[in-house]
C-alpha cells in the first residue's frame, strides 16, 4: 500500500500492513554529470513469501529481517521483552557504557531539526520523514518518556506521548535503527549536542542485549563467527598463512623485495591488525604496509590466533558485550605476544572500537596501547627510508575520510599529509576532514545485503557520497584518464568497490577506488611495476622526485 | 501581600533544590565509555579538528590539557551568538537568537533589581531624579536592560510558538506539553510587558517588591499585572528544571562530559581505577548471548572458539 504523505510520529504504531513511507527513483537527491541520467529504480520489491515472512512495514525494505511473530501470544512476549529491555537501557547498572549521554539526548532535545540537513540518508532519499534523524529518537523518547520516567496514562496524554508500544512500533523502530550509518554527522550539528547516532546505535543495543534481534551478518556471522572461528569473514588460521604466503609472492613478483611477512613474533614492537577483509578482498593492502613496515624497519608482527588477525568489531555497532568480548580478544593477544602496541591498519571501525569506545573497559596488563596506523605511516613517509616519486601517482586522486578515523577519532591530517606529498593532482571533496560525508556503508551497511537492503544501501545511503566523488573530479570527469578515491578503511572500499559498479563510474568516468598505502608503494620508485595496475603513468619522470617537506606538527 | 512572598519563596527554593539536584544527578552519572566527536574546541594546536591520536606514540607524552580559553570561546560564540544556528539553521536563528537574548537580557534585568533592592535598602535611592550616580546609572541601565528583554522575548516567544505550530517539520515533533511550555513563558514575558507598560515605566515597583522580599516586609498596592508577572516568573522557575528548556544546563554536559571528553584510560591511571567498580557491575540482560555474563568483566574470562587449526606455511617460519 502506499505511503501517507504527512507523517505522524504516533503513525509508527499504527497500521501495520502499510508501509510508512514508499520510495521510487523520482523522490531521489540529483546527481551531477555524468550520472545525472540515471534512473534509479526506487528501493526493489521484496517478493511475496519474503513479505509473509519478515518485517518490512517502515520502509519497505529489510535490513534486520525480522521472522514475523506467528501469534498474537508471542507478539506480546515480545513486547514485554522490549519493556524489560528499554527499563535495562536506561539504568545505571545494565547500561553505565552509555547512560549519560543517552539521558542527555532523551531529555534536551528542542526539534529545532538543524540536524536533518546534515544527514546524507535523509537529504538522499528526497527528504524522507522516517529518515529524519529526530524520527527515531523521537519514537523512542515518546516511549522512555510514557514508560520509563513514571508518567501515568493521563499525564502521558497530556504531554503529547501518544505511542502505544505495540509490536509494529518494535518492528519498525528496529529497522529504523538500521537506516543510520551511525556516521554522528547530525550530532556535530546540533547546537544543544544531541547524539541522534547514538540513539540508534541504544536501539540497536536494547534489541540485541536483551531480544537477540541483530542482523545476522553483524551477529551470527560477524561478531560470534568471529569468536568461534577468528574472523566474521570465516577466514581460519591456516587459510590466513595460505594468504600471506600468496601476498610475500606478489610482493616479489611486483616490488621485487623478498620479504618474510613475521607472524607471531613474540617481542615485537608492534602487532599489527588488519580488517581481514583486507587479506581476502584487497591482499595488496596488507602486503603494501608489509613493504612500507619492512622497509622503515619497525619491528612488528601479524598474528594467526583467534581474532589476532582480524581487526573488525561488528560489536561497535550494535552490542556492547559482543565490543567488549572482541576487543579483548585483540588485547590477549597482543598480551601473549609481548607486544608494546597494537597498531590498526586501513579499517575505520576497528580504529574506532579498539582505540575509542572500547577503551575504558581495558584493565591492567590487558590494557595495552592502541594507536592508528595513520600515523606512522606518516612518519615513514617523511622519514626519507622511502625512495618516492609521486609522479608515478600524477593521476586525479581525491580523499574519502572515513567518519570513524576523522569525527569519531580526530584523525584528520597524516592521511592528507600524504597523499599532498604523493599524489601531485590530490584534491579534497568538498565536505571533508570531519564534516565528511559517509560512504553509506557505515555502521555495517558495507557488509549486509539482505533482500533488497542492496538498493538502499547503494541508491539512497551511497549516493552522498556519490555527488561528492563526481564533484570532486568536475569538471573534466568525462577526460579517459584513471582517478582514484583513496579509500583508508575496509569497508568504505568494500561500499566503493559496490558504489562504483551500480552508478557505472568506472564506465562513465574512469573512477577507481584504492588504500592509502597502495598509494605510497605505488609511489616507490625502486618498483619495476605500478603496484597499482590501473593506476600505469605513461611518462614518469626517470629521477626520484623527493617527497615535499613534511608540514611542521603542532600540538604533538 | 504575604501570600504573594510565600509562593515566591517556596517556589524560588523548588527552583534552586531542584537545579543543583539535576546538577548533582549528572555528577553522579557513571563514567561512560568513550564518545567524542571532533573537533574538540579545545584542541587548538589542531584546528583541523585532530586529536593526540594524530601522534605515533600519544601515549608515551605527557597529555597536554585542552585549551580553556578554546573551549570557553566557543562556548561564548555558542551562547552569546547563536553560532551553529547562524550557521546551520538561520531562518531559525531570527527567532531563537532574539529569543534567548531576551532570556539573557531578563536574567541581567533580575540582578539589576536585586542590586537596585540593595541599593535602596542602603539608602541610596534608585530613580530618574536620584542625586547619587550610583543610583542614577543603576536606574538607567536597568531599563536599558529590562525593555529590550521583555519586547525581544516576547516577540520571540510569540514567533516561535507561531513557528512550531505551522512548520510541518517541527509541528509532528512538538508534544503538547512543549506547547504549552514555550506559552507558560510568553505569558511571563507579556505579563511583564503589560506590567512595564501600564504600571511600571521606571521598574521602581519591580524594585521595591524585591526588597520587600529581600527584607522579609511587605508591600502594599502592588498592581495585580506585576503580581501576575511575579508569580509566573516564579512558577516557571520552579517548573524549569523539570522540562527540556533546562538545555542550557544540559549543553554544559553534552559538550564537556561527552563531546569533549577524550580522557584516555592509561595503564594504572586514576581512571582505570575509577572504572574497576563498574566492569564487575552485575547485569542481566537476557538474550542468549548475553546469558553467560553476569558482569562485563567475565568477557576477560570467557573461553570461546575453536582450538586454532594447524598452521602449514611454505619454506618454515
Amino acid at each position: 500500500m502506499e505511503a501517507k504523505d504527512k507523517l505522524k510520529i504516533s503513525d509508527i504504531s499504527k497500521n501495520a500492513d502499510t508501509s510508512l513511507v514508499t520510495i521510487t527513483g523520482n523522490d531521489l537527491m540529483p546527481l551531477p554529470y555524468p550520472c545525472n541520467d540515471m534512473v534509479h529504480p526506487g528501493t526493489g520489491k521484496l517478493t511475496e513469501d519474503q513479505q509473509k515472512r519478515f518485517e518490512h512495514s517502515l520502509d519497505g525494505v529489510v535490513a534486520v529481517a525480522i521472522p514475523k511473530p506467528k501469534s498474537k501470544a508471542e507478539e506480546e512476549m515480545l513486547v514485554g521483552r522490549f519493556l524489560m529491555g528499554l527499563r535495562k537501557l536506561f539504568s545505571k547498572e545494565h547500561n553505565w557504557t552509555f547512560l549519560q549521554p543517552l539521558l542527555l539526548s532523551m531529555e534536551y532535545c528542542v526539534k529545532c531539526q538543524t540536524c536533518s540537513d546534515a544527514c546524507p540518508v535523509y537529504e538522499a532519499s528526497g527528504r524522507k520523514e522516517v529518515y529524519r534523524p529526530t524520527f527515531r529518537s523521537e519514537v523512542l523518547r515518546r516511549l522512555y518518556k510514557r514508560y520509563i520516567n513514571g508518567e501515568n496514562k493521563l499525564l502521558s496524554w497530556l504531554s503529547g506521548d501518544d505511542i502505544e508500544l505495540n509490536w509494529t512500533t518494535i518492528a519498525r523502530l528496529a529497522e529504523s535503527a538500521y537506516r543510520c550509518t551511525l556516521c554522528r554527522r547530525c550530532a556535530q550539528t546540533c547546537p544543544i549536542g544531541i547524539d541522534n547516532g547514538l540513539i540508534a546505535h541504544e536501539i540497536r543495543k536494547l534489541l540485541s542485549q536483551e531480544l537477540g534481534i541483530a542482523p545476522k551478518e553483524l551477529h551470527d556471522k560477524g561478531t560470534m563467527q568471529q569468536l568461534e572461528v577468528g574472523s566474521s569473514t570465516g577466514l581460519k588460521p591456516s587459510g590466513l598463512m595460505n594468504i600471506i604466503d600468496f601476498m610475500e609472492e606478489e610482493i616479489q613478483e611486483k616490488t621485487g623485495r623478498k620479504i618474510k611477512i613475521p607472524v607471531d613474533k613474540k617481542g615485537a614492537d608492534i602487532l599489527l591488525i588488519h580488517n581481514a577483509g583486507e587479506f581476502l578482498s584487497w591482499p595488496e593492502n596488507p602486503a603494501a604496509f608489509a613493504v612500507l613496515f619492512e622497509e622503515a624497519g619497525l619491528k612488528w608482527t601479524l598474528s594467526s590466533e583467534l581474532c589476532g588477525y582480524d581487526a573488525v568489531n561488528y560489536g561497535v555497532w550494535y552490542d556492547d558485550a559482543q565490543l567488549a568480548r572482541i576487543a579483548y580478544r585483540h588485547a590477549k593477544v597482543a598480551k601473549e605476544l609481548n607486544v608494546s602496541k597494537i597498531v590498526v591498519g586501513e579499517c575505520g571501525h576497528a580504529h574506532k572500537a579498539l582505540i575509542v569506545v572500547a577503551d575504558r573497559i581495558f584493565q591492567g596488563d590487558l590494557n595495552i596501547p592502541r594507536v592508528s596506523c595513520m600515523p606512522i605511516l606518516e612518519e615513514i613517509v617523511f622519514s626519507g627510508r622511502l625512495k618516492l616519486n609521486p609522479q608515478r601517482n600524477n593521476f586525479p586522486v581525491t580523499l574519502h575520510d572515513p567518519c570513524n578515523m576523522v569525527r569519531l577519532l580526530g584523525i584528520v591530517e597524516p592521511q592528507r599529509r600524504i597523499l599532498r606529498a604523493i599524489a601531485p593532482q590530490f584534491r579534497e571533496m568538498a565536505q571533508h576532514g570531519t564534516e565528511n560525508y559517509c560512504c553509506g556503508g557505515g555502521s555495517g551497511f558495507a557488509i549486509m545485503s539482505p533482500m533488497n537492503l542492496v538498493d538502499w544501501k547503494l541508491g539512497i545511503s551511497g549516493r552522498m557520497k556519490v555527488k561528492q566523488v563526481l564533484n570532486a573530479f568536475q569538471p573534466n570527469i568525462r577526460q579517459g584518464n584513471t582517478k582514484f578515491v583513496c579509500a583508508p578503511c575496509s569497508n568504505c572500499k568494500g561500499q566503493f568497490r559496490d558504489l562504483i559498479q551500480y552508478y557505472e563510474l568506472e564506465k562513465r568516468a574512469n573512477i577507481h577506488y584504492t588504500g592509502l598505502v597502495e598509494l605510497i608503494v605505488n609511489a616507490m620508485v625502486d618498483t619495476p611495476m605500478n603496484y597499482i595496475p590501473e593506476a600505469a603513468i605513461e611518462e614518469v619522470a626517470a629521477v626520484q622526485t623527493p617527497v615535499e617537506a613534511p608540514v611542521p606538527r603542532s600540538g604533538v | 501581600m504575604v501570600a504573594l512572598h510565600v509562593v515566591t519563596y517556596v517556589l524560588f527554593s523548588i527552583f534552586a533544590v531542584a537545579f543543583l539536584w539535576k546538577g548533582y544527578q549528572q555528577s553522579k552519572m557513571p563514567i561512560h565509555l568513550r564518545w567524542e566527536l571532533y573537533p574538540l574546541a579545545g584542541e587548538k594546536s589542531r584546528p583541523w579538528g585532530g586529536s593526540y591520536l594524530e601522534a605515533p606514540d600519544w601515549y608515551k607524552k605527557p597529555r597536554k590539557h585542552h585549551s580553556f580559553a578554546g573551549e570557553m570561546a566557543f562556548l561564548g560564540k555558542e551562547v552569546f551568538f547563536f553560532r551553529e544556528y547562524f550557521r546551520r539553521n538561520r531562518s531559525l536563528w531570527y527567532i531563537v537568537y532574539p529569543f534567548h537574548i531576551g532570556i539573557i537580557l531578563l536574567v541581567t534585568f533580575f540582578f539589576l533589581v536585586v542590586i537596585g533592592a540593595l541599593t535602596t535598602i542602603g539608602g541610596v535611592e534608585v530613580s530618574a531624579a536620584s542625586s547619587n550616580a550610583w543610583g542614577l546609572l543603576l536606574y538607567y541601565v536597568t531599563l536599558i536592560v529590562g525593555i529590550p528583554a521583555l519586547i525581544l522575548g516576547t516577540i520571540s516567544c510569540l514567533a516561535l510558538l507561531i513557528r512550531k505550530f505551522v512548520d510541518p517539520t517541527m509541528s509532528p515533533y512538538t508534544r503538547r506539553v512543549e506547547y504549552f511550555n514555550i506559552v507558560f513563558v510568553l505569558a511571563m514575558f507579556l505579563t511583564g510587558l503589560l506590567a512595564w507598560a501600564v504600571a511600571d515605566r521606571g521598574f521602581d515597583i519591580a524594585r521595591e517588591y524585591m526588597k520587600s522580599l529581600l527584607t522579609f516586609g511587605s508591600i502594599e498596592g502592588l498592581p495585580s499585572l506585576s503580581a501576575a508577572h511575579a508569580v509566573l516568573l516564579v512558577l516557571l522557575l520552579a517548573y524549569l528544571p523539570f522540562t527540556n528548556m533546562m538545555h542550557f544546563f544540559a549543553k554544559f554536559f553534552t559538550y564537556h562530559k561527552v563531546r569533549w571528553d577524550d580522557c584516555p584510560n592509561l595503564r594504572g591511571s586514576a581512571l582505570e581505577r575509577e572504572l574497576k567498580p563498574l566492569l564487575e557491575q552485575q547485569i542481566n540482560w537476557a538474550a542468549p548471548h548475553m546469558q553467560s555474563l553476569r558482569r562485563w568483566v567475565d568477557v576477560v574470562t570467557e573461553e570461546t572458539g575453536a582450538s586454532p587449526a594447524p598452521r602449514v606455511r611454505k619454506g618454515g617460519e
